[in-house]
């Protein structure tokens, strides 16, 4: 009984497809999947801060500059999802992927495709919130960056824990 | 009020931000110009003639610059306080919350011609320049002519006349508006569904209801009083707060005591100093009303804030008003600190 | 000193001159009577209307005090509003007393409505305190308008009836007894003339 189980899993590690799809195709859904959270969380976020910063420099333009780097935050998490999305067509032989390492794949670009998604729009109202406190003072910028900042590390994680993973799948 | 009702709630969250971010952008930078604690302060120090030096460097300046009398400073008060309104109505066009600010003087304005169409003699009182009805329409509604303010203010309108004119005496219009005015407050926020206006306008009810309870009993207002100037809505339930009028005094106070506003009527009902009861009420519901608004922050992005501005330039500029008056009518600095303490400057000009 | 009046020195004016004298006399003794106790009434009441003023206008302080802070409180429109169509109105009752037979004011303030005609829910609360510190002084300061207008009557009255006292005391007093004083001796003289004349007739006879 235990032995044909683990002669199945042999026997599905070394098949091309898992579930209907091939590993080639399960990478590049999980290459999707990343840019897609992360791109999609980077848009909606800066339309946050930005809906904001229009506001105040509607009333003070000279305020651009230091907004910027708030209005900029959100959009790491675009460039996270990009970086999984070309580091899985770099790292792997997508030709030669078994499906279920193709699987792998997929199941590692998850942190970065949600974490980048919700991290994003969240930095995006806390960077919004935060620039009251350049709309304030404009030498604040230091302190008003700290807060969405902190959102990022979590961006920042959920990209480091996926390349940790994709060293982990065979090639 | 032409708000849709039925938007979703998820919806909500997202289209909140894209709605009203460039105006909460805008009102951040407006935040920005508020006096603080440490101005209040040197103004309460000050003789008139330093207070208006240190206000030409505010907002304040263009309107308050040289005011030597009462009433050049309350002329230059309401100019600022148009000029915000004028703000308002320019970043938040289309949504509910012109509407929501608005609503106390166009209720004032009503209160206005309906107290002239009732007849009572007396000269005619000041219209507010503050509302968003026109003043002409709303003359020629309160005198019945329809099709010209819509619908919801002609039904609004013939109803307070209504039950006003059920009512005797000069005061009817009064009790009877205030009464509505914050009922159609609370229905203006529960249509939109915030949460945190929906509390805001509750409170309110309850601390209009307790001032309307307390001074009443006062001033020996009948029974049936109460039951017309009482406002439903409140988190104190107004049918109890009517059936309370007419209980002994230590059974009254012991049961307001017992509800959860007994903190802020301790001193109201208890205090030895005549001083302290009188502006403790006013002083006390106030701070209560600017916590509600402080709670209002944690919705940064949303038309909370914008209504929080508000409220906070409107408490501002009181606060200026009883600064001023005061300096100008030689009341003495701890007086006006008296009205003004602690959170009532502290927690409600700082941003 | 008094002069005296230009009569013909002869006893029917003599006894007239005493008859007047005494009836001045008399008056003067009466007018000196109400003198005193018009002062006396005038003394008390100056004291009860400056006790009365002092106090309706350390209430008045009081009351501009509450209603400048409540007035600030509100806009003055809103304020402006609340207070257009009050339901008190003042009626004056106006009499007249008798002191020391000088006529009097009394003043009375009758009937009036309530001055808390306007809403509570939205008006600052020192509104209704200082508004009953206004209700509360207005009987007062109708006392106290009676009162004044009674001290000006009564400082009148007592200047006249000094006037009447010294006119009597100084002039027409010193003045009849001047006239009776020069009638008796020129009457004196007359007689002494007269006994001188008798004398020298009865001298020149028993010649």
């Amino acid at each position: 009984m235990v032995g044909a189980v683990a002669q199945a899993a042999q026997g599905a590690a070394q098949a091309s497809t898992w579930g209907g799809l091939t590993g080639f195709q399960w990478a590049i859904f999980g290459a999707a999947v990343a840019f897609i959270g992360g791109g999609m969380g980077s848009a909606i976020g800066i339309t946050y801060v930005s809906n904001v910063a229009s506001g105040i420099l509607v009333e003070d333009p000279d305020k651009f500059g230091s907004l910027l780097p708030l209005l900029a935050i959100p959009g790491t998490q675009g460039i996270y999802g990009l970086i999984t999305a070309i580091l899985v067509t770099i790292f792997f032989d997508l030709a030669k992927l078994t499906g279920l390492n193709g699987l792998l794949v997929f199941f590692s670009c998850l942190p970065v495709a949600f974490v980048c998604l919700v991290s994003a729009i969240y930095q995006g109202l806390t960077a919004a919130s935060a620039s009251a406190m350049v709309a304030r003072r404009t030498e604040e910028l230091g302190k008003a960056m700290v807060l969405p900042a902190l959102v990022e590390t979590y961006a920042v994680f959920s990209l480091i824990l996926t390349i940790y993973l994709f060293t982990r799948i065979p090639k | 009020m032409d708000i849709e009702p039925d938007m979703t709630r998820a919806m909500k969250t997202f289209n909140r931000v894209p709605r009203y971010g460039t105006a909460v952008g805008r009102i951040m930078m407006h935040e920005a110009t508020m006096l603080n604690w440490q101005r209040i302060e040197r103004l309460i120090e000050s003789r008139f003639e330093d207070c208006i030096t240190v206000l030409i460097d505010t907002e304040y300046g263009p309107f308050l610059e040289g005011a030597t009398v009462a009433a050049e400073v309350e002329a230059g008060l309401m100019a600022f306080l148009k000029s915000q309104y004028e703000l308002l109505d320019a970043i938040c066009a289309g949504t509910f919350v012109p509407d929501f600010m608005h609503l106390k003087y166009d209720f004032h304005n009503i209160k206005v011609f309906l107290k002239l169409s009732r007849g009572e003699s007396g000269a005619e009182p000041m219209l507010s320049g503050l509302g968003s009805l026109d003043t002409e329409r709303l003359a020629s509604a309160v005198e019945g002519e329809g099709g010209t303010l819509g619908p919801y203010w002609e039904g609004l309108i013939r109803d307070l006349k209504e039950e006003s004119d059920a009512i005797d005496g000069p005061g009817a219009v009064d009790t009877v508006a205030d009464r509505v005015f914050l009922e159609k407050r609370l229905a203006i926020a529960g249509k939109e569904k915030s949460r945190l206006l929906v509390d805001f306008s509750r409170a309110a009810i309850d601390v209009a209801n307790l001032k309307t309870l307390l001074r009443g009993r006062v001033l020996g207002k009948p029974p049936e009083y109460f039951a017309d100037a009482l406002a439903a809505g409140g988190r104190l339930d107004r049918s109890e707060l009517v059936g309370l009028a007419g209980d002994p005094p230590d059974r009254f106070s012991a049961r307001l005591l017992a509800t959860r506003y007994g903190g802020m009527l301790e001193e109201v009902l208890h205090s030895e100093d005549r001083q302290v009861r009188l502006t403790s009420l006013d002083r006390d519901s106030d701070e209560f009303l600017l916590e509600k608004l402080a709670g209002m922050r944690r919705m940064a992005l949303g038309p909370e804030r914008i209504v929080m501005y508000m409220l906070k330039r409107e408490n501002e500029v009181t606060l200026l008003r009883v600064v001023l008056m005061g300096k100008l009518h030689g009341v003495s600095a701890p007086v006006i600190e008296r009205r003004l303490s602690s959170t009532y400057t502290r927690g409600g000009v700082q941003v | 000193m008094a002069g005296r009046l230009p009569v013909n020195p002869n006893r029917m004016e003599l006894l007239r001159l005493r008859r007047r004298l005494t009836i001045a006399r008399r008056g003067h003794k009466l007018l000196k009577d109400k003198f005193d106790e018009l002062m006396k009434r005038f003394q008390k009441a100056v004291a009860e209307s400056l006790a009365l003023r002092e106090e309706v206008e350390r209430s008045l302080a009081e009351a501009y005090e509450l209603f400048a802070l409540a007035r600030s409180e509100t806009s003055e429109a809103e304020l402006d509003e609340a207070l257009s169509f009050p339901e008190a109105n003042a009626e004056l009752r106006a009499g007249k007393a008798n002191v020391v037979s000088v006529v009097v004011p009394e003043l009375e303030l009758g009937e009036r409505g309530r001055f808390d005609s306007y809403g509570l829910a939205l008006t600052p609360s020192l509104l209704d305190e200082s508004l009953a510190m206004y209700d509360r002084v207005l009987p007062e300061m109708v006392r106290l308008a009676a009162s004044e207008r009674a001290v000006k009557i009564l400082a009148d009255e007592i200047e006249r009836t000094r006037r009447r006292v010294n006119a009597l005391e100084y002039v027409l007093i010193p003045q009849l007894e001047e006239t009776i004083r020069f009638i008796t001796m020129k009457l004196d003289e007359f007689e002494r003339a007269n006994l001188t004349r008798l004398m020298k007739i009865k001298e020149m006879v028993s010649e």
